[in-house]
């Protein structure tokens, strides 16, 4: 390398200022003396008159050395950063050309690197774009959501209250409310759409722009200005082309007439999964006077400056008054302010999180084992080192030059891992729930680069490091020490053990949190939902139009469809229930018991449903006692109910509930049922227990019920396993009775029960796969600590077989040396595991975080593993030939 | 002799660099050389000049190096740098602008409308 031309002066006269510039003034009196003295003067009188204009000599020289001093810190500096950028470039160009000569190493290193940085990339860009991205709404932090709570729980927000919220809350600078609903579509083929009625505030609450038209205005909340909709940029784009001159066009809903009064952009949605257009929504007077119906959703968005604890007294505050004005209706009664962002994410955060710890462990053990090839080649390199060392390679130049290979090594890693982290979110997006929100922004934008290149780039320190170090220790002794030992140094093999020790430690953790997984997942197989899933499939229509404008045509309806469907070929049976069993709770209502009164807001509750006879056979329900509903259980004959099994437990824990009476449906006083029978439990969620039911025969039901589930039911249909024929003779059969009824929610229960185990199976899949990785890159890790010691020591293996050791001596000797890691790795591994179990627990079903089972298998499969890495290594090492170590 | 007269602010930087055009000197030289060619009616003083050469080299309009005189003395000598060029150029453009300016305002006879 060619000196810039200004550091020969600074080894010139290097730092001594101080001479220099008396000697340039000392110099110049010279010159002033000779002309002085050519002019004629004394030569003492010359020296006296040159010094006397100079002045002060001294001033001038501090001043003089105060600018040189400044010239040369720059110039230091500006000489340090050319050297530093000039020697990094060189060193990154030797250290990828060293790298070349091992490609062995250089290409495990990579491949590991890569593997480990590709899946924690791919899980980081899952869970920035559901819990970090930042969200498309106008002032999204401060978007809450506020529920009612009942002793704490929350439940969902009555119209009077809402009436009073509005009036009465000074935290919020908008409030909507919101009720989901479903509509037909009508206008070409009909079509069954997802809606929600909202206030217009709650497009203030979550505002973005509107892609076309505008939102609901203040006088739209109120009746008779209600028929206006909003379409989602989906429908809008599906249904009506995205052509824009639809704004201010009338669509039929459900038999009604609605004007389009706007579309939301493509990212606006109140709900996962989205709803196809908003209504507005109009509360009555009646609605705004009742205080003890729960129907409603409730959005908001903070003052500016006010805080979600403040938000959150503001909240307490009103329900206080409100329960002034209506004491009975607000027994324990209050209300909670959610963060918008938490709330939506919070079934998800806490299995994105662990899966994100997990994928850490996976790229800290690949580091370690990284980190390990590396020292095992800054042992080889250690007289290359200690050469360099004394050739004048300052400790900063040795530790770059460590820093270098890792860096070069870690950016080979992170190129390949962008490609496997493309791969690896292609699967995951695949398996993961479908209802977890955001997960189609997962890969955009630019954040998951900046994740994967500062990631690597921590890696390549955390990587280069170590043997960085190492490599300073390792200089002087090396020299003195000569050719012949090449035996590692009893601490860099204590330092490689140990991260061979951590390695097993860290695999087990992830083996056992998989197994854990495995557990919870076999358990939810086993699940008993109550009736048998196979070859059962259910369709919901909805009898909305003004055609069945009377609860008496609806029934008939029902009735006439379930016979018509029966007599189809490939079904077995069939039937309708209002909420049929997995499909997540429905309508609850407040249960009465004859000749009992409970304590206000203690009063028993039970999920409704409406069926048509016939309905428990074909699902294999099992009868618990009494008897099912039959075709008798007619408008004529006496009412009756049937009860789960829950439902019996909880009003007649130790007496039979056969012939009890009760009342539902909010009949008030008027006719109590006979409870007939009681069947065993089926359950609204698959990871859930069982919640209470009641149910009543279709002829029975009350009319004003039918308006409690939009007068639609579901068709529960056994099969003769025929799904296809069967599915399509069912909406044969409905369009043969309405062409204009649309058919939805039509599901297999095989289907169901896949979605519903969904978020377990994704949880579950992914621990296994790190797990495995994990295990594979443990196990990789021994075996290279073990093999360079067997080849380390061949000297030694052929001092001992030349002595007298049989083979078998010498395999029991490397054996155990590895054994003796896996050892140490699992007793650490325990504890590690027990500790990370702790937060996994709550993403288990039925499984204790200290599941023996799971702990069991995963020691013994890392003792498998950990003993056929030990073996290979062993098996070579009591080959050894003694003449050829001893010679070597 | 001539009518002695200050340097503005400035100035001497550019007469510095105009000296060393004609090849390299050391600090004594430089302020003689000005003295004469302004006719004697310059007077350098030691405590500008040299500060102005430690600065000029600091910015690296002119380096500097330690030679052997003919007297077998050690002097430091001072050359003008690429940039030191630049420098004289814009200057000495900006000083002639600044001197036809001043002195068309002063030969004015008219009056201000």
């Amino acid at each position: 390398m060619r000196d810039p031309s200004w550091r020969r002066y600074l080894r010139f006269w290097g730092p001594d200022v101080r001479s220099d510039v008396d000697d340039e003034l000392a110099f110049h009196v010279e010159l002033r003396v000779d002309q002085l003295v050519a002019q004629g003067m004394d030569p003492a009188a010359a020296r006296a008159e040159a010094w006397r204009r100079i002045g002060d000599a001294d001033t001038l020289a501090r001043r003089c050395r105060e600018i040189d001093g400044e010239r040369l810190t720059t110039a230091r500096r500006r000489e340090w950063v050319h050297e530093w950028v000039h020697g990094t470039w060189s060193e990154l160009r030797i250290a990828a050309r060293q790298l070349r000569r091992y490609p062995v190493l250089a290409s495990v290193a990579v491949l590991t690197l890569a593997l480990g940085l590709g899946a924690t990339t791919a899980i980081f860009s899952v869970l920035y774009a559901v819990m970090l991205r930042p969200l498309p709404y106008a002032d999204a932090d401060r978007m809450v959501r506020i529920t009612e709570t009942m002793r704490g729980t929350e439940t969902s927000v009555g119209p009077g209250q809402f009436k009073e919220w509005l009036a009465r809350t000074t935290a919020f600078e908008s409030i909507g409310a919101y009720l989901q609903t479903t509509y037909n579509l009508t206008d070409g083929t009909p079509e069954r759409v997802r809606a929600a009625f909202v206030t217009s505030g709650l497009f203030r609450a979550r505002y973005v722009k509107p892609a076309l038209g505008r939102y609901f205005l203040p006088e739209e909340d109120q009746v008779g200005r209600e028929h206006v909709v909003v379409l989602s940029y989906g429908l809008f784009q599906q249904r009506f082309a995205g052509d824009p001159r639809v704004v201010g066009r009338p669509i039929r809903l459900s038999g009604e007439t609605y004007t389009v009064v706007g579309v939301a952009p493509a990212e606006f949605s109140v709900a996962t999964p989205g709803d196809q257009l908003w209504t507005a929504l109009a509360l009555t007077p009646v609605h705004k006077s009742s205080f003890s119906d729960h129907w409603l959703t409730v959005y908001a968005k903070r003052k500016r400056g006010v805080s979600q604890a403040q938000a959150q007294r503001d909240m307490e505050r009103v329900s206080r008054e409100i329960a002034q004005l209506h004491p009975d209706d607000m027994v324990d009664r209050s209300a909670r302010v959610y963060d918008f962002r938490d709330d939506l994410i919070a079934d998800h955060a806490r299995s994105l999180t662990t899966l994100f710890g997990a994928v850490g462990f996976v790229l800290l053990l690949a580091c370690l084992n990284v980190t390990n090839l590396l020292l095992a080649r800054a042992t080889v390199r250690r007289k290359e080192t200690a050469i360099r060392a004394a050739l004048g390679a300052t400790r900063g130049n040795i530790v770059r030059h460590f820093l270098m290979e890792s860096l070069v090594l870690a950016t080979a890693g992170a190129v390949l891992a962008f490609f496997v982290s493309r791969l690896t979110l292609r699967t995951l997006l695949g398996l993961a729930p479908a209802e977890i929100p955001g997960l189609d922004h997962a890969g955009q934008g630019s954040a998951t680069a900046v994740f994967l290149a500062a990631t690597s780039l921590g890696v390549a320190v955390l990587l280069g490091l170590l043997p960085a170090l190492r490599g300073l220790r390792s200089v002087e002794p090396a020299l003195r020490m000569g050719g012949r030992t090449g035996g590692a140094t009893a601490s860099r093999d204590r330092l490689r053990s140990l991260l061979v020790v951590s390695e097993v430690a860290l695999a087990l953790a992830l083996v056992t949190g998989a197994g854990l997984f495995v557990r919870s997942a076999r358990k939810l197989n086993e699940v008993n939902v109550g009736f048998s899933p196979a070859g059962l499939i259910t369709a919901r229509v909805s009898l909305a139009s003004s055609r069945y404008s009377t609860p008496d045509v609806v029934q008939r309806t029902y009735l006439e469809l379930v016979d018509r469907m029966r007599r189809l070929p490939h079904i077995v049976s069939t039937s309708a229930n209002s909420m049929p069993p997995l499909a997540g709770g429905g309508v609850s209502v407040d249960v009465k018991v004859e000749g009992r009164t409970y304590a206000p807001g203690n009063e028993p509750e039970a999920q409704f449903h409406i069926i048509t006879p016939g309905y428990f056979e074909t699902a294999h329900a099992r009868l618990a006692a009494g008897r099912f509903f039959s075709d008798r259980d007619d408008e004529r004959a006496p009412s009756v109910v049937v009860i789960n099994e829950a439902l019996a437990r909880r009003l007649w824990p130790n007496e039979s509930a056969i012939g009890k009476r009760v009342a539902c449906c909010a009949e008030g006083s008027a006719p109590m049922r006979e409870v007939v029978g009681v069947v065993g439990d089926m359950r609204q969620f698959l990871t859930r227990d069982p919640l209470p039911e009641l149910y009543v025969p279709i002829e029975q039901t009350p009319p004003t019920t039918w308006s409690w589930h939009g007068n639609s039911l579901a068709f529960v249909v056994r099969t003769d396993g025929n799904i296809g024929d069967a599915t399509r003779g069912i909406r044969a059969a409905i369009a043969e009775t309405d062409a204009a009824l649309p058919v939805y929610d039509a599901l297999t229960y095989d289907a169901l029960l896949k979605v519903a185990s969904a978020s377990n199976r994704f949880s579950t899949v992914l621990f296994s796969a790190l797990a495995g990785l994990a295990l594979i890159l443990a196990a990789v890790g021994l075996y290279g600590v073990l093999a360079f010691t067997v080849a380390q020591r061949n000297f030694e293996m052929g001092v001992r077989v030349a002595l007298g050791a049989r083979p078998l001596d010498v395999l029991a000797l490397v054996t155990r040396q590895g054994m003796v890691l896996v050892a140490g790795g699992l007793v650490l591994g325990l504890g590690l595991a027990i500790a990370a179990s702790r937060v996994v627990a709550s993403l288990l079903y039925r499984v204790a975080p200290t599941d023996p089972v799971a702990y069991l298998a995963a020691g013994t499969l890392l003792i498998v593993v950990g003993g056929v890495a030990c073996y290979v290594p062993a098996r070579r090492a009591s080959r050894a030939d003694p003449t050829t170590a001893l010679r070597a | 002799m001539a009518e002695r007269v200050e340097l503005p602010q400035g100035t001497l930087e550019t007469l510095i660099l105009k000296t060393l055009t004609w090849g390299t000197m050391h600090g004594f030289g430089i302020g003689r050389w000005i003295e004469q060619a302004s006719g004697d009616s310059l007077t350098i003083e030691e405590g500008s000049l040299y500060p102005a050469l430690h600065r000029m080299e600091k910015r690296g309009w002119i380096e500097a190096e330690w030679r052997q005189t003919e007297n077998n003395r050690r002097g430091k000598y001072y050359a003008l740098t690429v940039e030191g060029r630049r420098q004289l150029k814009a200057q000495s453009a900006s000083w002639l602008t600044i001197v036809r300016s001043v002195g068309r305002v002063l030969d004015t006879s008219k009056q201000p409308s």
